[in-house]
């Protein structure tokens, strides 16, 4: 099955290119014919690519060592699961998994607009084509996943032992579902462009698609945390590390662009800014890539690099001044149709919350490529680390936190006195009670105050709008549970979106309370001794060591007791696998995490010698938060992306003859 | 080997015949390349028309936005019915251009289906005096000539128009 995978990559290298071309010269010169032959092009590559997988996949579960990246990624002790999910191990098969998503997306971008939008369509997809052939080039000329190795190793090298992790299954996936789903409403703000078809079509397109990509996005980032701190070992989620980054940046722009889109849809406003908005996103989460790809920036993240970083450099060229070339071409034909009326209003709050956002990816930019500034200046890479990021985007997060609290409660267009009095005098009071109770309890961080106070502000908007339109449609004649229903299902945009900021909220006071309130010991223990943390005491009783088929295994069993009563037992392991998988490192630390609502329990077998252990041990206040406010945003997410029932539009009976000629004046 | 080489060419095959599938059915694909092409004055009341329409659908969510934001005590009265009347007018006056536009498109088509049926009933007629020349002329070209000749209803027999009586059985002819 290697030829047959081989041969379809070059396949639809050559398909990709001819659906380009077809595309774009239908659409030139109005050939329907040729238009949907590009599109038959662009199913045709999803086609091929699926082909191409699977004969990678076939050769993974086989462990054909014959293939370099079989043998590189993969050994006989290999469990299936990992086996599969070695595919996005390596450089390569993480490049056909990409083309394999981007193909697929373009399959459906394809499929939902047969026959419509005949101008705009043929540019979207020469577009999408466009950065798939890049992609397919790469992994057709450059970095091939079908590549042979001139002899049949035995054994293959084995998979990075961090890598043998649940999270790991799905975590690249939904990164990738997200990296590769920007590239979707991009190619609608380029079709929009080359078409000159530059109506509210390409931007209701952009959105659903935009919204898909930052929830996948979301989701990936939460897995990549909740992995790290699984897995990594030092107690943390987060570290901003450059490849933590180059997905955040993107994020961060793509949650700009699906709040300006919502001032477009309403107000007619923002034209050009959107269309900047989502080059800019494309660019980061292509520039991200790079990153990760590349080696330019070292990186706990850097299983897979190599020397595409040349080739990306130049395609991220191209992206830039093409996009802007045609953007700066068509100008005058993105003029706005309202203006601002005032700085109290949904779209002033809406315009702060994109200049923040914005702001927060261009300091994180700057901090990740710092390393390679210097070393051009200096000769010497400086890695800018935690406390740079934490300083600057500390604060962007609390005042974003703010207005998303004001955002729901204020009106568009012009907020009056009466309306701002009416809808924020609970918020405010309950922020201020906020603060006074936690200061009461002896909070003194004022940032830790600023942020739970803000999230309480956000949650009491939330629940206030949550009452105020159940009451609504109460009084409209629905039960409670119907009134929640029908409130969600016909407005399901906006509490949907309530949801979501709710989810975030959650995140927020995990992560400002594990930041905040962390508590970290360090000690050796002999048998029998304790040590005590906060309200827990840590028993060393015994360590044990045995070998599996994979690996060597150091164990420590520890009993946990609050006062006298024990409430459980942990076993914090160090590995040592029998493959160096990927990196030089073989050994591997499991640490173990008795998880509650309150904190995390977190401890790390750091030595052992004869029969002392050496423990780190952390207590992680409500760092499950994270994970529950992670649960929340993805239902919230689901909720604004779920289909609508179609509505009965309120047809408005305006009779614009009702007996006066000033139709205003009637109305 | 051999089948691994077989099922590549299959496979590119098959690829090859999908993407050129739209080339051999061009019938599909005579019409012109937008349908608002079919009619170059009518295309652009299409176009208008699909873009009134769309503005149409966001003034109605405007309205329904803003109707339940007041029934939410989020907009003032004296906001809300200044919001509502802006957005009211402007549905006023693209409701009145989408009238006048379906009219006007109404209007054409009637022209049209009128046009049409002349063209297809004068199509018929001449269908039928082509017929009839074509047989004309190999009728002249078979160098036959016309010999008008009276039937004898009684024997069948073939008389001269002038005769009175049938030669054979004397029955008296009629005209």
């Amino acid at each position: 099955m290697i030829g047959t995978g081989s041969i379809s990559i070059f396949l639809a290298f050559a398909v990709s290119i001819y659906a380009i071309i077809a595309s774009v010269v239908g659409a030139r010169y109005r050939k329907r014919d040729l238009v949907r032959s590009g599109e038959h092009g662009a199913l045709a590559v999803c086609f091929l690519l699926i082909i191409a997988t699977v004969s990678l996949l076939h050769s993974l579960l086989n462990l054909d060592f014959s293939l370099k990246y079989v043998a590189m990624n993969t050994s006989t002790d290999l469990l299936p699961i990992y086996r599969i999910t070695s595919l996005w191990a390596g450089q390569a098969g993480s490049l056909l998994l990409w083309c394999l998503i981007l193909s697929i997306y373009t399959a459906v971008v394809v499929i939902q607009n047969k026959g419509q939008s005949r101008q705009l369509m043929p540019y979207v997809i020469a577009t999408l084509s466009a950065v798939s052939a890049f992609f397919i080039f790469l992994i057709a000329f450059v970095e091939s996943p079908f590549e042979m190795l001139p002899f049949v190793p035995v054994e293959g090298r084995g998979l990075n032992p961090i890598l043998q992790n649940e999270y790991m299954a799905i975590h690249p996936l939904t990164l990738y579902l997200g990296y590769v789903g920007v590239t979707v409403p991009f190619a609608f703000g380029m079709g929009a462009l080359l078409s000159g078809k530059l109506d509210d079509e390409w931007i209701r397109q952009s959105r659903k698609w935009a919204l898909l990509a930052w929830t996948f996005l979301s989701l990936g980032l939460l897995l990549g945390a909740r992995w790290a701190y699984l897995e990594l070992g030092w107690g943390g989620y987060w570290a901003w590390d450059p490849v933590e980054n180059a997905a955040f940046m993107p994020w961060l722009a793509g949650t700009a662009f699906v709040h300006s889109v919502m001032i477009q849809e309403q107000r007619g406003m923002l034209k050009k800014w959107n269309m900047v908005l989502i080059i800019i996103t494309f660019f980061l989460a292509i520039f991200g890539t790079f990153i990760t790809r590349s080696g330019i920036i070292s990186s706990v993240h850097s299983f897979a690099q190599s020397d595409i970083g040349p080739y990306f450099l130049g395609f991220i060229g191209f992206i830039l001044l093409f996009s802007f070339v045609i953007f700066i071409l068509r100008l005058d034909d993105l003029k706005s149709e309202n203006k601002f009326d005032s700085i109290l209003s949904r779209e002033s709050a809406f315009i702060f919350n994109n200049l923040l956002f914005l702001g927060a990816a261009f300091t994180v930019f700057l901090g990740t490529i710092f390393p390679i500034i210097s070393e051009l200046i200096k000769g010497e890479k400086i890695l800018v680390g935690p406390p740079y990021f934490n300083k600057v985007n500390v604060p962007i997060g609390l005042v974003l936190i703010f207005l998303m609290g004001v955002g729901p409660l204020i009106s568009w267009r012009k907020a009056s006195k009466e309306n701002l009095v009416k809808n924020f005098s609970l918020p405010i009071a309950l922020f201020v009670l906020t603060l006074i109770v936690l200061v009461l309890l002896g909070i003194r961080d004022l940032f830790a105050l600023i942020s739970f106070g803000f999230c309480a502000f956000v949650t009491t908007t939330v629940i206030f709008e949550y009452y105020r339109g159940i009451s609504v449609r109460i009084r409209r004649g629905d039960n409670l549970l119907i009134a929640l229903f029908n409130l969600i299902s016909r407005n399901s945009r906006r509490y949907g979106g309530y949801i979501v900021h709710l989810g975030v909220v959650l995140i927020v006071i995990g992560i400002t309370a594990s930041s905040v309130f962390v508590k970290q010991r360090e000690a050796v223990l002999a048998k029998g001794e304790s040590m005590s943390i906060g309200d827990y005491n840590i028993r060393f009783d015994e360590l044990s060591q045995y070998t599996t088929q994979a690996k060597q295994v150091t164990a420590a069993g520890i009993s946990i007791f609050k006062g006298e009563k024990k409430i459980g037992s942990m076993v914090p392991q160090k590995n040592i696998y029998n493959y160096e998988g990927n990196r030089e490192i073989n050994q591997e630390t499991e640490v173990a995490i008795l998880s509650s609502f309150t904190d995390d329990l977190y401890i790390i077998l750091t030595d052992f010698e004869g029969s002392k252990a050496s423990f780190r041990v952390i207590i992680n206040p409500m760092v499950s938060w994270i994970w529950a406010g992670g649960i929340v945003l993805l239902m919230g997410a689901t909720i604004i992306m779920w289909p609508a029932t179609r509505q009965k539009q309120k047809e408005i009976s305006l009779s614009y003859a009702v007996g006066s000629k000033d139709q205003t004046a009637e109305v | 080997m051999v089948l691994e080489i077989l099922i590549v060419l299959a496979i590119a095959i098959v690829v090859s015949v999908f993407i050129s599938l739209p080339f051999f059915r061009k019938n599909r694909f005579d019409q012109p390349y937008l349908e608002e092409e079919t009619d170059p004055i009518q295309g652009k009341l299409i176009q208008r028309l699909n873009a009134l329409n769309n503005e149409k659908e966001s003034l109605y969510n405007a309205l329904k936005d803003i109707e339940f934001d007041y029934e939410l005590g989020k907009l003032s009265k004296s906001d809300f019915e200044g919001l509502n009347l802006s957005y009211k007018s402007k549905a006023i006056s693209i409701l009145k251009e989408i009238d006048e536009i379906d009219n006007e498109i109404n209007l054409k088509v009637k022209e049209f289906n009128l046009e049409e049926d002349n063209i297809n009933e004068s199509k018929e007629i001449s269908e039928e005096e082509d017929v009839i020349e074509r047989e004309i002329l190999q009728f002249r070209k078979s160098g036959n000539t016309i010999d008008p000749q009276i039937e004898c209803l009684n024997c069948g027999k073939e008389c001269n128009p002038n005769d009175v009586f049938c030669s054979k059985c004397g029955n008296k002819l009629s005209f």
